[in-house]
């Protein structure tokens, strides 16, 4: 099944400035992307991310052992958008590099057990997770009754230029 | 995917050539602008069309269409097969679906593209086109021509519209105003036999592919106005001066829900996954 | 002229269609209509709508249907939240009256 993930310049500007801002105790942030979405007629989907919500200062607990762990609140913040809004929710935060990049076991065990949860409030569509470089992506996307995970295989940034990539990942 | 050739677009940059073969451009009307538009995107090197049009060609559109020959009206064949011929001969490679049928029935396939060339009659048409487009964050690039007598004179104009998401709309740019589609309305939807040349349409057309070229590989610093009139009494194509009192952001699309498909749901997918 | 639909006509609705729900798109407001129950006659005999309760293009209500139908005059296909509508040309449904009305006069005009 082919992904495809379009956002805004402006949008992706918001996310990496809230994503790069220092944090007290956490050494990265993170946060949701809210997107709208439809199936393509070559049984593909298209998401069109339209809303970032960052995660407050306050909902980030101190863990040494990782790069961010959030609270049960900052989690209920983003079940309740879910609950409201008819949007895919992508849980995102940010690799600083450049290239690709993949997920570490840290993330995998964490979309493990965070994802499933917009399934309790949103189960009609699918919902995912989104890590970004400082030019690239890497993403995935659970669709409920598919039982593979699906890579995200297409970004786009629609700003002029446009600038289109295909994820390496999943090729 | 893509043939040899000499390259003489290298100033497009140096994955200009590849750029452009991945890319997929849907052109909604096939008629004097879209087979113009298509024409010179497969010259360009596009890889990827996606043709709408339902009709089928007539006598009178041979002073337009652009790679329709006086058999084609014979056969009685559909635009789109005239678009699909033409543009494998340039591009024997270039992947192209054509749909021969109202773009509304086959919509869903043009959150596919990464640009739409609207280069339809109908004020109506362009209205829903360019909603499909803001859904999905699409560039939306938008020809129109007129033909109107002043006095004891023809006048003859045009426009050639970018419609970016978050930019200027069709409505900011007082393309589309609700009087107009009230008209339009009025005749039962008929834009009615608007006059149209080939040259004139190949102006626009002409415009239109280097604004979507601008958009995949900049090869100017400056990125083109996002409204260009033209008038070809005076041979000019200028930017317009709207512009100046255009809001940089719209406020037609501000709504932040209306992207996608509002019936999203895994419940299609039955229906979806072939 | 009241452009507002209150919910108790929304319920009213629902009692005729089944499932209602609101959207807004280029600042026009639509119900949709899970299921319409056409006139007599008219095949299918059950279609989703969408009714447009603003003026639309030059008409002060309108009806949409998930299917174009073999009566009523002047058929055109609009692309609508994104999806496919057809609708008849029939003008003069005002909007000063409940939803259920405008439904029914617009219903009223394919018998």
């Amino acid at each position: 099944m082919k992904v495809h993930l379009k956002l805004t310049s402006s949008l992706l500007r918001e996310i990496q400035s809230d994503l790069r801002r220092p944090h007290p105790v956490a050494f990265e942030r993170v946060g949701f992307l809210a997107c709208r979405g439809g199936w393509t007629d070559d049984g593909g989907v298209v998401l069109i991310a339209r809303q970032f919500l960052p995660v407050d200062d306050v909902e980030y607990a101190e863990d040494e052992h990782v790069g961010a762990r959030i609270t049960a609140q900052a989690v209920r913040f983003a079940l309740q958008h879910a609950y409201h809004e008819p949007d895919c929710m992508l849980f995102v935060h940010e690799h600083a590099h450049t290239g690709e990049p993949r997920p570490s076991r840290v993330d995998s065990d964490c979309w493990r057990e965070l994802v499933p949860n917009f399934w309790h409030v949103r189960p009609s569509l699918p919902h995912g997770a989104l890590i970004l470089s400082e030019d690239s992506a890497f993403g995935i996307l659970w669709v409920p009754a598919v039982r593979q995970p699906a890579l995200i295989t297409d970004f786009t940034i629609v700003s002029w230029p446009l600038q289109r990539w295909t994820s390496e990942a999943s090729r | 995917m893509t043939q040899k050739s000499d390259s003489r677009q290298s100033f497009l940059g140096r994955n200009s050539e590849q750029t452009l073969a991945s890319a997929r451009a849907a052109v909604v009307g096939l008629g004097g602008g879209g087979s113009h538009v298509c024409q010179q995107l497969a010259h360009l090197g596009a890889g990827n069309f996606l043709l709408f049009d339902p009709q089928r060609i007539e006598d009178t559109n041979l002073n337009r269409l652009v790679g329709a020959t006086d058999d084609d009206v014979r056969e009685h064949r559909t635009k789109t097969d005239i678009g699909r011929r033409m543009i494998k001969a340039i591009r024997p490679c270039a992947n192209v679906e054509t749909y021969p049928s109202h773009w509304q029935e086959r919509a869903e396939v043009l959150r596919r593209a990464d640009a739409i060339f609207g280069c339809v009659d109908s004020f109506n048409e362009r209205s829903q086109l360019e909603r499909v487009a803001r859904r999905y964050l699409i560039p939306y690039i938008d020809i129109g021509m007129d033909v109107h007598r002043h006095e004891d004179e023809y006048h003859v104009s045009g426009q050639i519209a970018v419609s970016m998401p978050g930019g200027p709309c069709l409505w900011c740019m007082g393309i589309l105003r609700e009087d107009l589609l009230t008209q339009e309305a009025n005749n039962y939807g008929a834009a009615g036999a608007r006059q149209q040349v080939v040259w004139t349409n190949g102006v626009l057309a002409s415009t239109a592919v280097g604004a979507f070229v601008q958009l995949l590989t900049p090869w100017a610093k400056a990125k083109p106005p996002a409204l260009l009139e033209y008038d070809a009494n005076r041979g000019t194509v200028v930017a317009s001066n709207k512009l100046a009192v255009m809001r940089e952001t719209c406020l037609h699309f501000s709504s932040p829900v209306d992207f996608g498909d509002p019936f999203w749901s895994i419940n299609q997918l039955d229906r979806i996954v072939k | 002229m009241s452009t507002v639909t209150v919910l108790d006509e929304i319920a009213e609705l629902a009692l005729m269609c089944g499932k209602v729900t609101e959207f807004r798109e280029g600042g026009r407001r639509y119900l949709h209509l899970e299921r319409v129950s056409l006139p007599a006659g008219c095949n299918p005999a059950v279609a989703e709508g969408l009714l447009c309760l603003n003026d639309h293009d030059g008409y002060q209500t309108r009806l949409f249907l998930s299917v174009r139908l073999a009566r009523g005059p002047n058929w055109s296909v609009h692309r609508i939240l994104d999806r496919q509508w057809h609708t008849w040309s029939w003008k003069g449904v005002l909007p000063n009256q409940r939803a259920s009305q405008i439904l029914a006069e617009h219903l009223r005009s394919l018998r």
